[in-house]
């Protein structure tokens, strides 16, 4: 068995795949993972990769090549999860990558690919994408804006999932004239965006913290008029908190203001 | 009457959204138009839900009332004439502000905009064209905007309204003409169903129209739904159930709204709603709904003169399997797509992953219940590959008994809520997981 060990990014589980295909090795007798690892097997021969962004960038083109949009979209959302349903998620996609490959070669369409769950790894991958996708549902939803006092929009979150590209993508479209910023916070990461600009990713972006607490005069007018709004429109006879934590699960309550 | 003017903002949206907050429908779906790099706001077909009310709706849409003075008289509402309330009006500019300023911190994905009448259909329906131009046109808004379209107002000022959003609705309040004279004196039958019809006609006149490029010029490009108030009348589950078949059937509406029945008005003449308003009922009808909108199953299957009522302890599709049994077992390596839809814990999304999936390998009970089907309720009604997962019988009263002990009693069915529904797939698959 050999055992690749890479970064854990996608440019890093690419890089890992390159060299998969480099090395020649049966796949079947390969693995794929790039997290942190406990328990170390002893019969398994463990390969450091390096990310190396033009490797990464030619498995890239070639999933491109060969996958609908939907397929490819699944592949990498999947390895946005970070719930315990992910665990060694990357030797899932490695192998299904694999198969990809193969199936391209052997002019197969893949298009049907990702219906097969009674593939453990593609299994996998499904509940993985489904997973990051209804969090990015959620959060294009859940996520709230405040105005600073230089006129940008603010926003925290605190997703399960690595998802803010997702979230910079939608946000990009609908808010093509507003400064923004959404600042993942436990992973320290953050989505700029500027007015006719493409957004960017930096991490760790150190805000200036007085900076990012100060908001504009309106600010607070406009979200005690949403709380008021949000609080008037339940209907009391129909009161149901039991169903409204399920819709809303509490662990997004913090950053929204309207339930905090 | 208790005019209120100047009043501040704060309690002007105070009185308005308390009073728009029986209209049931807030769905922000049906069309897609990204933003074109000139403005606010962009639309997913699919609806975003931004928060989650203390009732457990959905919160998609600033939905709000225009005014709630009222000219009419409508019996079932808060704002009808007769009534002694503090009243009050937006102007145009308040409400663009607000939705606006509410849409750019992500609280809302658009607004829904109705209202009381003022002086007349026609003025008030003008007060409206005048806050949708100002919000489209001088604030570059691309957003949803939901309509009610006044009964009433003339249909030149519904299409100019209609050019401007996204979705109209008129409400068609009550099942029948009998109990629509009865409690909306001032409604008949004739003033909303026609603009229904302009509406509908203005919607497949778009399809022709080359003219029409620009998405945001298209006439109520998501639709138009309505919404009917149930359990204030005797109007039976099957008088309601048929004319949302004809709704759909004949006016080609997207969405019917169920509303279960408040009397806000504590008005003795109708029911007094003491043990809550009736939402079992409510759920049933949504689910319904859903069976003859996607499961191709129609009011005549669910419902009878003789059996005009849902069965409390059963779903519909349920209930009409157990009717059926004949159509069972249905082996699930073969059946066709729309045989599969009708057994019971097999939905929609279910039903296709299982046509997907046995194009590329044998089916399984461990993979169909990968694919989400629950099999808790299927096993009873499937064979795979020619065997049940357990011998059961396919008799009536068995899988009465079986289903049941895995059903929620009536009460427990009450945290669910319509807007579920629509968020997976089947509700056979959302009750189970709801209860455990
Ligand atoms: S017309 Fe509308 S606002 Fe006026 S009383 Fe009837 S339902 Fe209420």
């Amino acid at each position: 068995m050999n055992i690749y060990i890479c970064e854990n990014t996608l440019d890093g589980l690419f890089s890992s795949i390159f060299q998969a295909y480099e090395d020649r090795h049966p796949h079947e007798d390969n693995k794929v993972i790039s997290t942190p690892i406990n328990n170390y097997e002893l019969f398994a021969n463990y390969i450091p990769v390096l990310t190396n962004a033009e490797y990464a960038q030619r498995v890239n083109r070639k999933l491109l090549n060969i996958l609908d949009c939907t397929t490819y979209y699944q592949l990498c959302s999947a390895f946005l999860c970070e719930s315990t349903i992910a665990f060694e998620i990357s030797n899932s996609i490695y192998h299904t990558v694999v198969r990809c490959i193969d199936m391209a070669k052997s002019k197969t369409s893949t298009k049907n690919l990702m219906k097969d769950l009674t593939n453990p790894y593609i299994s996998q991958i499904f509940k993985c994408s489904k997973r990051v996708m209804r969090e990015a549902d959620h959060l294009y939803g859940f996520t709230r804006f405040k105005e600073l006092q230089n006129g940008i929009l603010f926003a925290r979150i605190h997703p399960e999932n690595n998802l803010i590209t997702i979230l910079m993508d939608h946000f990009d479209n609908r808010f093509p004239l507003e400064s923004f910023i959404i600042y993942d916070e436990p992973r320290d990461i953050a989505a700029l965006h500027h007015p006719h600009c493409s957004s960017i990713l930096l991490k760790h972006p150190s805000f200036d913290d007085e900076a990012i607490c100060k908001y504009s005069e309106d600010e607070n007018r406009f979200s005690q008029l949403w709380i008021s709004f949000f609080n008037s429109i339940t209907i009391e006879s129909r009161t149901n908190p039991h169903l409204q934590q399920q819709m809303i699960p509490k662990r997004f309550w913090k950053d929204t203001i309207e339930l905090t | 009457m208790n005019i209120m003017k100047n009043t501040d903002l704060m309690k002007k949206l105070d009185i308005l959204s308390d009073a728009a907050k029986y209209d049931v429908a807030c769905t922000s779906s049906g069309v897609t138009r990204r933003n074109d790099g000139t403005g606010l706001g962009n639309c997913h077909s699919s609806g975003i839900c931004h928060t989650f009310s203390a009732d457990g709706r959905c919160v998609s849409l600033l939905k709000i009332l225009f005014t709630n003075e009222c000219i009419f008289n409508c019996s079932y509402c808060i704002n009808r004439r007769d009534n002694d309330i503090v009243r009050t009006s937006f102007t145009p500019d308040e409400v663009c502000s607000l939705t606006m300023q509410f849409y750019r911190r992500n609280y809302i994905e658009g607004l829904f905009l109705s209202s009381g009448i003022l002086i007349s259909p026609n003025y008030t329906m003008d007060l409206i064209y005048q806050t949708l131009y100002k919000l489209r046109k001088e604030n570059n808004f691309q957003g949803y905007i939901h309509v009610k379209a006044i009964p009433g107002a003339d249909p030149d000022i519904i299409e100019k309204v209609g050019f401007l959003s996204d979705r109209m609705s008129i409400n068609l309040e009550l099942p029948t003409r009998k109990s629509l004279s009865a409690l909306a004196p001032n409604k008949n039958r004739r003033t909303i169903l026609s603009p229904m019809r302009q509406i509908q006609n203005g919607i497949s006149s778009n399809k022709n129209e080359l003219m029409v490029r620009r998405e945001h010029h298209k006439f109520v490009p998501a639709g138009q739904s309505t919404q009917m108030i149930i359990g204030a009348t005797n109007d039976n589950d099957y008088q309601i159930l048929s004319v949302s078949e004809k709704l759909y059937q004949n006016f080609n509406l997207k969405r019917v709204f169920y509303s279960a029945f408040v009397n806000v008005n504590m008005d003795s003449r109708l029911p007094m709603t003491s043990g809550g308003p009736p939402l079992l009922r409510e759920h049933r009808l949504y689910q319904a709904d859903w069976l003859l909108r996607f499961y191709h199953f129609s009011a005549d299957e669910l419902l009878s003169e003789d059996r005009p009522n849902f069965n409390i302890f059963l779903d519909p599709k349920c209930d009409w399997a157990i009717r059926h049994l004949e159509y069972y077992p249905v082996e699930v390596s073969t059946a066709d797509y729309n045989t599969l839809l009708r057994v019971p814990g097999i939905g929609v999304n279910s039903a296709r992953r299982i046509v997907g999936a046995r194009k590329q390998g044998r089916l399984s009970y461990s993979s169909l219940k990968k694919m989400g089907v629950v099999l808790k309720r299927a096993l009873f009604f499937i064979t795979c590959n020619g065997r049940q997962m357990y011998p059961t019988k396919l008799e009536e009263d068995y899988i009465v008994r079986n289903l049941l002990s895995d059903i929620p009693s009536p009460k427990e069915t009450k945290n669910m809520s319509y807007r579920q529904l629509s968020l997976f797939d089947d509700f056979n698959i959302d009750k189970v997981q709801v209860l455990n």
